[in-house]
């Protein structure tokens, strides 16, 4: 089944120069910090909090309505230390997920409803089922899809997630169009 | 021949052993002590994604595509090995014909597997002991199979089988709960739990029977049943304490001490036929020769995930004394003692390690059907309940299929799922 | 992707009949055929825990049961125990009254707060490792009975053997032929006798004390009557069965165990035996060594966009084709012969031209300047839309059947330029060889 479009109003989104699409309605805290590669859309209601520590999103990323990206955490004797996350290329992140990894690899998919726990870690190729609740410092390896609460190993990917992630986020971009006609 | 075998095949790698139950499976290593994991047995469909039992499925072709599934999973998550070992399968005397045949199809044709021994649980169990001889109670998850085994012969005419088992108590322990379970949501309103829509199924009320319930006494049971047969002055014993049991972040239910002692009755309860799980024991040792009965009932074996319910073996015993005096068996047996056995494993477990004990044989090699002579014998597994001889050579494989196939008459269990195939005339 | 794109839609046949999405069929480039689970042999290339991402080699996995030294699994829940470090007093035997603090270190679960100090597990002084190990209580009892059973084995066979010697000899084997002699019968119940016959052996160097029955057994506590159960001190079945050894009944009895491996595997074509797909080693990496799937030489169809399906009414419905290779590639649509699987349920009308797909160029992405667009000579009324390597085009189909799926199948033909490494080294110009595949597609439900 191939995509279908998806219109936006054109005032809603920021197109930056290198293809970034960032709806108004999202929060961006710390926007300084937050570092988006390319071709990556944020949309709204969704939050991400730079002004904790450095957020780094690759290319080709989708963050979806009302998902929330906040870099993790770590309790020390003398305090709270924030560390920065980083997002690889090709991640598809659906709605109302909450992501507080410390990494999540390229070509990574995660369902609707997510918590992604302080300091996981998420390798390339590897998918997260909807409602899942992935409790702190899990590590998800490659070609593995994690479900559940507490998430665990539920199948294997094909050796091609690869290629489909690519695909994926790629006709989701070229679908992702401003509806200029609207007033 | 043997010993070119022994080269071919490697003997040095350990079989693996599968005990494939009708709700758990149990798979690992032979010569080891335990199983590796025990999981459910059930499989995804591919297409809706819904879990079935591997037993439920009835259609053929199926049941291959879903089994190549099951077993992928038992190699590769959790015994971890592929292939190029034997399979030692411990299955039920009653498991259908359709389920082994396709289950060797998968092992072979997919799986290529050098070789396959089917074993009957009931004998394995014995495995475990170090006995010859015993009277084996295997109280499974659809059935329960009493076989008693003489010399390392099962006596397959005294087989007897009841189809009530953990099963029955479930769908028994539901029925109750519609009727009497009070849930209590989080603003403190109770409902009975039948106006609650489909939130108890079976993993629920197999973990409320696990985990709240018990066999109860005899004394206080034959007051149960004496007042569920309307006897009249009948009193129930005074029930033990009720359980908040929580369903889900808002839901409590309620369950009342009296299906926590009464659930497990309906095993113990005389049936149309007068047959309970404790007197299918004495049946089969009524079909036995005179002089093999003592030597049963003193070595009775309880296997299967439902003997671990607190209670059941306690009950079991005291049961078979009190029917002992009961009118129906008085003349006809005369009994002094019963004795059990404890095999070195958990309950649910023992058919397995039995299994494991015997895939550690050497001679595992001349009693399971190797890859070539399965698909020489164009696909046909020789079945216990038939004679048909189908190695003519010198070789001496596929003779533990046979073995339950002695000059025993078949078994008068009208319940059997396998119709027997007619044995060629000895 | 699998686990977001509705990849069910259209699916293929692979060569052993069995019909998936192109994602999960492997292409055999040696047989030039299209595999899928049911024709690849799988095996284990190797083991890693996914917790710590460590590789194992195959002899110490086998010797640690196919689990990690290191890690360990939550009893109650499942989940990954981590360690945590705190530091205790200790009393200083030396200087009493004055108290060093040392570190210590426990297990806890980051998901339901179990910790290995509340079943009473002593404190480790080392960061990894340490922990004591449950034994089975039973084990030296079922190494007795193992020893047992394979002497007698031993036994049977070497009698076994002098039988049938002596019987060569005596001829008597032609008797066989002609029903059942005592031999058969004997061979029969052999196997049951295992463990009775022999038992009487007198000779027997190893021996065992057999099991002694008791008219004894577990019995129905008092208290179970008047105690009201603390529904949370009782263990769920599963992690029951999570330690089958012990199979504890009370969450006092929950032990860590170490968690089980996962497997890297390689999948080999079950004809040719060469290798379709082979990860790199490192648990970590997700490159192959070897890697035939069928979407990098197979050209995959979409459908574009459902038309409004109604019994009877031939439809116009926009399938998009797609190339993976890098070579032009014709492909034809041709009717699928004879309907062996009961799947078409509609009349449909394929393209009779050929289309001409462009190749795949990775690095058109990055390509601003849109239009390269060579001259193709489509017919607009078959290609409806062409970027660069994926065309759009028009099927008709009518639904024939009202209460089920809408479903059509044909076959692909395509030229397919074999570029296995040997010939490129001989330098020779790549062999073209058309390959066909029959494509099944599911549009749904009628609509009107």
């Amino acid at each position: 089944m191939e995509l279908h479009d998806i219109y936006y109003n054109k005032p809603e989104y920021i197109e930056t120069a290198s293809g970034n699409k960032v709806s108004r309605q999202s929060v961006l805290c710390g926007s300084q910090n937050i570092v988006l590669n390319g071709k990556t859309i944020i949309m709204s209601d969704s939050i991400i909090r730079g002004d904790l520590a450095n957020v780094r999103i690759g290319r080709h990323c989708v963050v979806s309505q009302k998902a929330v990206i906040r870099p993790p955490f770590k309790k020390f004797s003398k305090g709270v230390a924030f560390f920065p996350i980083h997002i690889g290329d090709h991640v598809l992140i659906e709605e109302d997920s909450i992501i507080n990894a410390a990494q999540v690899g390229s070509y990574v998919h995660i369902g609707k409803n997510c918590i992604i726990g302080r300091r996981c870690i998420l390798k390339d190729c590897c998918a997260i089922g909807d409602n899942t609740v992935l409790p702190p410092e899990t590590v998800v390896p490659p070609f593995t899809m994690f479900s559940g609460s507490p998430g665990r190993f539920d199948s294997e990917l094909p050796e091609c997630t690869q290629d489909l992630m690519i695909d994926i986020t790629r006709s989701y971009y070229q679908h992702f169009k401003a509806n200029e006609t609207r007033k | 021949m043997p010993m070119f075998d022994t080269l071919a095949y490697g003997g040095e790698k350990t079989p693996v052993v599968f005990d494939i139950g009708t709700a758990y499976t149990k798979c690992g290593f032979s010569s080891e002590c335990s199983p590796r994991k025990i999981v459910p047995s059930t499989v995804k469909k591919a297409k809706t994604g819904e879990l079935v039992n591997i037993y439920d499925i009835s259609d053929r072709e199926e049941l291959y595509r879903l089994l190549i599934d099951f077993v992928h999973l038992l190699y590769f998550r959790h015994v971890l090995v592929p292939k190029e070992r034997r399979v030692v399968i411990v299955e039920s005397v009653f498991t259908p014909t359709m389920f082994r045949e396709t289950l060797a199809g998968v092992l072979f044709k997919h799986y290529e597997v050098p070789s396959v021994v089917f074993v009957p649980a009931h004998l394995m169990a014995l495995f475990t002991l170090g006995i010859p001889s015993g009277l084996v109670m295997d109280c499974g998850y659809k059935q329960t199979i009493v076989l008693p085994v003489y010399e390392g012969i099962p006596v397959l005419k005294a087989c007897q089988a009841l189809p009530f088992a953990s099963k029955a108590v479930h769908n028994y322990l539901d029925a109750q709960l519609r009727e009497h379970g009070i849930v209590r949501d989080s603003q403190g309103e109770e409902k009975p739990l039948s106006s609650v829509k489909d939130i108890v199924d079976e993993n629920i009320l197999e973990d409320i029977k696990v985990r709240c319930c018990f066999v109860t006494k005899l004394d206080r049971a034959q007051q149960i049943h004496a007042v569920s047969a309307g006897i009249k002055d009948a009193e129930l014993p005074a029930p033990p304490p009720d359980v908040q049991y929580p369903l889900d972040g808002a839901n409590t239910l309620t369950i009342p001490g009296k299906i926590r002692e009464h659930t497990f009755e309906i095993l113990f309860e005389r049936d149309s036929e007068e047959q309970s799980v404790s007197t299918l024991l004495l049946d089969a040792i009524i079909q036995c020769p005179i002089d093999i009965r003592k030597t049963l009932a003193e070595n009775i074996i309880l296997i299967g995930g439902t003997c671990m319910s607190v209670g059941f073996q306690h009950r079991i015993l005291t049961e078979l004394y009190s029917l002992l005096n009961s009118p129906r068996y008085k003349n006809r047996l005369a009994l002094k003692s019963f004795k059990f056995h404890h095999p070195p494993s958990k309950r649910n477990c023992v058919a397995w390690l039995g299994g494991a004990i015997f895939g550690i044989q050497e001679i595992l090699s001349t009693r399971s059907i190797s890859r070539d002579q399965y698909t020489k014998n164009h696909c046909m597994l020789p079945d216990w309940c038939s004679l048909y001889d189908y190695e003519e050579s010198d070789n001496h494989s596929a003779i533990l299929l046979k073995k339950e196939a002695s000059k025993e008459v078949l078994p008068s269990v009208s319940k059997s799922p396998r119709s027997p195939v007619v044995a060629k005339k000895v | 992707m699998a686990t977001y794109m509705d990849v069910n839609r259209v699916q293929y046949v692979a060569f052993s009949g069995t019909v998936a999405p192109l994602s999960k069929l492997y292409f055999c480039r040696h047989c030039l055929k299209l595999r899928s689970r049911d024709c690849v042999s799988q095996e284990v290339d190797s083991y890693y825990c996914s917790n710590c991402l460590e590789n194992m080699p195959s002899p110490d996995a086998k010797l640690k049961k196919n689990r990690c030294a290191n890690c360990f699994d939550c009893p109650s829940c499942g989940h990954s125990l981590s360690t945590r470090a705190t530091s205790v007093a200790f009393q200083d035997p030396d200087n009493p009254g004055k108290s060093t603090p040392k570190k210590v270190y426990y297990l806890a679960c980051g998901f339901c707060r179990w910790t290995s100090r509340d079943v009473g597990l002593k404190d480790q002084l080392i960061a990894s490792g340490g922990w004591q190990e449950q034994e089975n209580p039973n084990e030296k009892r079922i190494s007795e009975l193992l020893d047992y059973y394979k002497h007698l084995a031993q036994k049977d066979q070497t009698e076994r053997e002098k039988k049938k010697y002596s019987r060569r000899r005596s001829y008597l084997h032609l008797s066989e032929k002609f029903g059942l002699t005592s031999h058969a019968i004997k061979k029969r119940s052999a196997l049951m006798g295992i463990g009775g016959i022999s038992i009487k052996d007198d000779d027997l160097s190893v021996d065992i004390e057999p099991s002694l029955a008791i008219d004894k057994v577990e019995e129905l506590p008092d208290d179970v009557f008047t105690k009201p159960i603390v529904l949370t001190d009782v263990t769920t079945i599963r992690q029951r069965h999570a330690n089958p050894d012990f199979q504890p009944t009370h969450i006092s009895q929950l032990y860590p165990r170490h968690k089980t491996m996962l497997i890297k595997r390689s999948q080999r074509c079950k004809e040719c035996e060469h290798n379709l797909s082979k990860p790199e080693f490192n648990p970590s990496s997700i490159k192959f060594r070897i890697q035939l799937v069928a979407l990098h030489h197979v050209p995959e169809f979409r459908i574009m966009s459902l038309p409004n399906l109604q019994i009877n009414k031939e439809v116009q419905l926009i399938l998009t084709l797609f190339n993976p290779l890098d070579t032009l590639t014709h492909v034809a649509l041709l009717p699928s012969p004879t309907d062996e699987l009961k799947w078409d349920t509609a009349k449909v009308v394929l393209p009779t031209c050929e289309l001409v797909l462009s190749p795949r160029d990775d690095t058109a992405e990055f390509d601003d300047t849109v239009d390269q667009q060579q001259n193709f000579k489509d017919d607009p009324s078959v290609v409806v839309s062409r970027k660069s390597n994926k065309i759009g085009f028009i099927v008709k189909v009518t639904p024939m059947i009202a209460d089920d799926d809408v479903r059509i199948s044909f076959i692909m033909k395509y030229d397919y330029k074999n570029m296995t490494p040997a010939l490129q080294t001989e330098k020779k110009q790549p062999e073209i060889t058309w390959l066909q595949f029959p494509v099944l597609v599911n549009l749904g439900k009628i609509t009107g």
